[in-house]
């Protein structure tokens, strides 16, 4: 486990972090980041560990940086667990595709997301690429969340943050399973789809059942 | 893991199974069953497990009884996990004994209902023991829910069924920590409190991270 004692971690993204920890599931949803606390407190008590959920919903890497400076460095977390928004990619595909966040951008600002992190809170990072449950790879809103992801990944490696394949984690369970079993949407899970990305995070966190 | 292909697992008890599953948190409740159900359901998807919840808030192995052949026989389980006690051993200090299920008794019935449901099943069982987030064992309640702990791990070993030891779970967490940070009444958990519960199932049916 990489967390030690006393340590304080936030967690940020959009609705998948979210999931209604600013009403009725306050403070930490019900989602992937409530069962990661929820486990890691039940096999770790010891560390004696401080929560925080500072996920937004419809939220892309935009609203993140403009929110950055409140919710990540006047935070302080030791560790800072990003949970990178499909909607970035999603917003191409709906209704408002000008405010799809074209790749140079994105590229731009999850670089400097991630150095002010560092940066203004010296924390270390936890890093999950966006999520898509769709296992066709030629579909295109799957190609560019391919596109997106491998983005995420390299900056992120390159702060020698722990890293979260989320569409990848996906994948795997989609070998036998239909998207429609984890989600309605493709991209907002069910408990068992907030379980499959909380077992990566376990996972990416040194989690040990025994 | 232990559960195979389509396997159907039905787990009864109490409230701390129950946790809203006949109503607002239908249908799994949204206590240690929901977290079983949705971590093993991730890890081991092309299983195809069917889950069910008939855990009734209040319930003592005398409930349990009367409801068998509806919610246990009738269900045609593969899987059966049982986790009773609290109330049994409860009612013995908040109700005056009024609805207390006295040691002996808890015994021939816990036995009766795992032999019912072997033979008119054939299912596997998990039993899991009763607890009470105190390690005070000079407590009464402890002391009291002890004993009762014994006759369901003993019960689990005479029916060879896999043996659940939320108690010795909680014993574990509380060497750090104080009652209050899992339950506001010792018994009801918040969640961390139920990831203590599910965390001690998983382990015990071979889950891999």
């Amino acid at each position: 486990m990489i967390f030690e004692h006393e340590q304080k971690i936030v967690f940020i993204g959009a609705s998948v972090t979210d999931c209604g920890r600013r009403e009725e599931h306050a403070p930490y949803g019900n989602g992937y980041m409530s069962l990661v606390r929820a486990f890691v407190d039940a096999r770790y008590p010891e560390l004696d560990l401080t929560w925080a959920n500072r996920g937004i919903g419809g939220n892309t890497v935009r609203d993140l940086a403009a929110r950055w400076e409140k919710d990540v460095i006047a935070e302080q977390p030791d560790w800072l667990c990003i949970q990178f928004p499909t909607n970035d990619v999603w917003r191409f595909f709906g209704d408002h595709p000008e405010q799809g966040v074209p790749i140079d951008e994105y590229e731009a600002t999850v670089r400097s997301l991630l150095q002010q992190a560092v940066d203004g809170a010296g924390c270390r990072l936890v890093v999950a690429d966006p999520l898509y449950i769709n296992a066709d790879r030629t579909e295109p809103m799957r190609a560019m969340i391919d596109d997106y992801g491998a983005v995420v990944r390299r900056i992120a490696a390159g702060f020698d943050a722990r890293i979260v394949r989320q569409t990848a984690a996906f994948d795997a369970v989609l070998a036998t399973t239909a998207p429609a079993d984890w989600s309605d949407d493709r991209v907002h899970p069910h408990l068992p789809g907030h379980a499959v990305i909380a077992s990566a995070f376990l996972r990416a966190l040194g989690f040990s059942l025994a | 893991m232990i559960f195979e292909q389509g396997q159907k697992i039905l787990f009864i008890g109490d409230s701390i199974t129950d946790c809203g599953r006949r109503d607002a948190n239908a249908p799994y409740g949204n206590g240690y069953v929901s977290l079983v159900r949705a971590f093993v359901t991730a890890r081991y998807p092309e299983r195809a497990l069917r889950w069910e919840n008939r855990g009734i808030g209040g319930n003592t192995v005398r409930h349990l009884a009367e409801r068998w052949e509806q919610d246990v026989i009738a269900e045609q389980p593969d899987w059966l996990s049982v986790k009773i006690g609290i109330n049994d051993v409860w009612r013995t200090f908040d109700s005056g004994g009024n609805g207390a299920v006295p040691i002996d008794e808890y015994e021939t019935t816990l036995r009766s209902l795992l032999q019912q449901a072997v033979d008119s099943t054939n299912c596997k069982l998990i039993v899991a023991e009763p607890y009470i987030i105190d390690a005070d064992r000079s407590n009464p309640m402890r002391a009291m829910m002890d004993d009762y702990g014994q006759v369901a791990r003993k019960l689990a070993a005479e029916f060879g069924a896999i043996n659940i030891r939320t108690q010795e779970a909680f014993d574990a967490t509380l060497a750090t920590t104080t009652p209050e940070d899992w339950a506001d009444d010792k018994i009801h958990p918040n969640l961390p409190g139920h990831a203590v519960i599910a965390l001690a199932f998983l382990r015990a049916i071979g889950f891999e991270l």
